[in-house]
């Protein structure tokens, strides 16, 4: 049976978009869609823990189901109640990988009363909310489907992991379904295209009003006006595919820091700046930045590591490293490593480049507080054009680039994630991995993302989203509601399946 | 009263995700040698040291068996179209437009969380 939550006041989490008067909320429905005895109904007694009270296993997680629901429901406005179908229960999993949850839109509308685009793809939710009224009426149906695993912790399956119901963001080492279920949510209620990646085809042949936002910039054109191959084309322009969304891109500059930079000085043939990954350890980057002759280190091909350009042993040639930006390959030992052969051997900062290929930059995770040199990563064809003008002499800056922002474009606009291969699903329905700090609907969540929703809100109101939270200058595109027509109602015939 | 103009199903969707599109990008595998290129960022523990390693043949063969079969098993996506009266259209996407998070554990002893599509392969564990 359906267990019903009307949406609360999400109180200090959101202050500030609370600090505005709150035109209304949604009511968000969660089906409980579990057996008696398991998964939302699991009698397991439990420890109320961080503002959750419920008292045993399934209500600590129903509650923080409610939660994550109550957290969007404040933020959005829509006459029509939105209903989770949701679940706990086991999903893949092993001792050392598996699936925490999932979640998506279960239907997609056009056409719909109060379309503001026609022959568009709308999210069910999101389209009931444009239409002023519930567009799939009835106690069972759902506009989102979600299901999480109730297996993590158990033998075989991640034993050391666990999920954490509270309510509060302080999970530890635990990992926190609410923020998980933000995440999930949110590509519930809209922020996904259903686009093919692969192919660049769209869904029944139909553009997604998503889709329509993404703006490829090297060629200036919009998805929606582009042909299959040419968005097949787009999904792995790296770096170069946008939202072309007023309020994401006005929110960029009080969200994002400044782009982590490789500006090439030397020889003027490569001169130029390269997108750079930053590391979990080591010194900042700055805007004045670390400037300097890059030297490739040299180390023995041994056990610590078989190449000679993977800094994983002491280098062979510290002197010519020394008082220089070091440049080593990715592989073999750890990040962490290379910083500290690097940085034996003299180094003023260290360049990392990607052994594999791929166009979006790396992450490095580690920690040594020992660490005091600036490291980044490079892509491996980076990495390349800059070993191969070593002899040419290369002179490099690595610092944070005031005139851009991390995760978006020359433009100010936020850059959808579109790695080369491309990821199916994944692809161009996220925000890029270059942007920091974390955001929500990063394809890899941080672990240190609290209960914000940063830029994931202002991109739902340009799909079209009402938000309790002040309307656009008029003018703007796409949007708001401005009047709610009120059609017959929709009987909804569910036909057999093959 | 119920009312339709047309209902039809389409099997038009979405493939199957490729077995090497695998993750490329994303931060920090450190050392990367055991996930590199993994589906999902997959890494395989000695589980006599609980160690990160380099998968042994076998447990790559079973792996990747695992998710043939389970590829094999699931059918192709099948659309429910439902057109209204007053011109709207529905589509019923079933499990096909679903993200999975996904948890592995990195060789360093963290852990890396990532949204990817939602794979049907996977044979859901016993209840405990």
């Amino acid at each position: 049976m359906g267990a019903r939550f009307r949406i609360l006041a999400a109180a200090v989490l959101f202050a500030a978009a609370l600090a505005a008067p709150l035109p209304a909320a949604v009511t968000i429905l969660i089906i409980n869609a579990d057996d008696p005895g398991v998964g939302f109904n699991d009698p397991t007694p439990a420890t109320p823990i961080g503002g959750n009270t419920g008292t045993t296993v399934g209500e600590q997680r129903l509650q923080a189901f409610q939660y994550a629901a109550d957290l969007w429901g404040a933020l959005l406005d829509s006459n029509a109640e939105i209903r989770i179908h949701a679940q706990f229960k086991p999903l893949d999993c092993t001792a050392t990988d598996g699936t925490l949850g999932a979640a998506g839109p279960s239907e997609m509308l056009r056409d719909f009363p109060n379309a503001p685009e026609p022959n568009t793809w709308y999210a069910a939710a999101l389209a009931s909310a444009l239409a002023g009224r519930d567009l799939l009426p009835g106690t069972d149906v759902a506009e989102i489907r979600a299901q999480f695993n109730s297996n993590i912790g158990t033998s075989g399956c991640l034993e050391t992991d666990h999920w954490y119901y509270g309510l509060d963001s302080q999970h530890g080492d635990s990992i926190d379904l609410v923020t998980v279920l933000l995440h999930e949510f949110a590509h519930g209620l809209g922020f996904e295209t259903v686009v093919d990646p692969t192919t660049g085809a769209e869904f029944m042949g139909v553009p997604d009003i998503f889709e329509k936002h993404i703006l490829d910039d090297s060629t200036n054109t919009h998805w929606g006006a582009m042909t299959a191959p040419e968005r097949q084309a787009s999904t792995i322009n790296t770096g170069a595919v946008a939202m072309d969304s007023p309020r994401v891109t006005a929110a960029v500059p009080t969200t994002l820091r400044n782009a982590p930079t490789l500006s090439i000085t030397a020889p003027a043939s490569i001169a130029g700046d390269v997108t750079v990954g930053t590391a979990a350890f080591g010194a900042p980057l700055t805007t004045a930045g670390v400037s300097g002759a890059l030297v490739a280190l040299e180390d023995p091909g041994d056990a610590a590591g078989p190449s000679t350009t993977d800094g994983c042993s002491a280098a062979t040639n510290a002197s010519a490293v020394a008082g220089h930006v070091a440049l080593v390959d990715r592989g073999t030992c750890s990040f962490v490593q290379k910083a500290l052969t690097a940085q034996a051997a003299g180094a003023t900062a260290l360049v990392v480049a990607n052994n594999a290929a791929g166009t979006s930059v790396l992450g490095m995770a580690g920690s040594d507080s020992s660490i005091t040199i600036v490291v980044v990563s490079v892509t491996q064809a980076d990495g390349a054009t800059l070993r191969q003008n070593l002899a040419a002499g290369v002179t490099v800056n690595l610092l944070l680039d005031p005139s851009r922002r991390s995760g978006a474009d020359g433009a100010g606009r936020m850059l959808l994630y579109a790695p080369n291969p491309v990821v199916e699903g994944s692809s161009t329905s996220h925000w890029d991995t270059s942007a920091y700090p974390p955001l929500l609907m990063q394809p890899n969540l941080g672990s240190d993302l609290t209960h914000g929703v940063d830029l994931t809100l202002p991109l739902l109101q340009d799909l079209g989203w009402p938000a309790a939270a002040p309307p656009l200058p008029p003018g703007e595109p796409r949007g708001a509601v401005d009047a709610v027509e009120h059609g017959p109602e929709h009987p909804r015939v569910i036909g057999p399946r093959p | 009263m119920l009312t339709f103009v047309l209902a039809l199903l389409a099997a038009a969707g979405p493939a199957a995700p490729a077995e090497g599109a695998a993750a490329s990008a994303c931060p920090a595998i450190d050392p990367p040698a055991a996930a590199a290129g993994a589906v999902h960022m997959r890494v395989f523990v000695d589980p006599a040291t609980g160690r990160v390693r380099e998968p042994t043949d076998d447990e790559l063969r079973a792996y990747a068996e695992r998710r043939r079969a389970a590829r094999a098993a699931a059918p192709p996506p099948v659309f429910e179209v439902v057109t209204y009266p007053d011109g709207m259209v529905a589509v019923d996407l079933g499990d096909a437009f679903l993200f999975d998070v996904r948890i592995a554990r990195q060789p360093d002893g963290g852990r890396r969380l990532e949204c990817v599509p939602h794979s049907a392969s996977p044979a859901p564990a016993p209840e405990k």
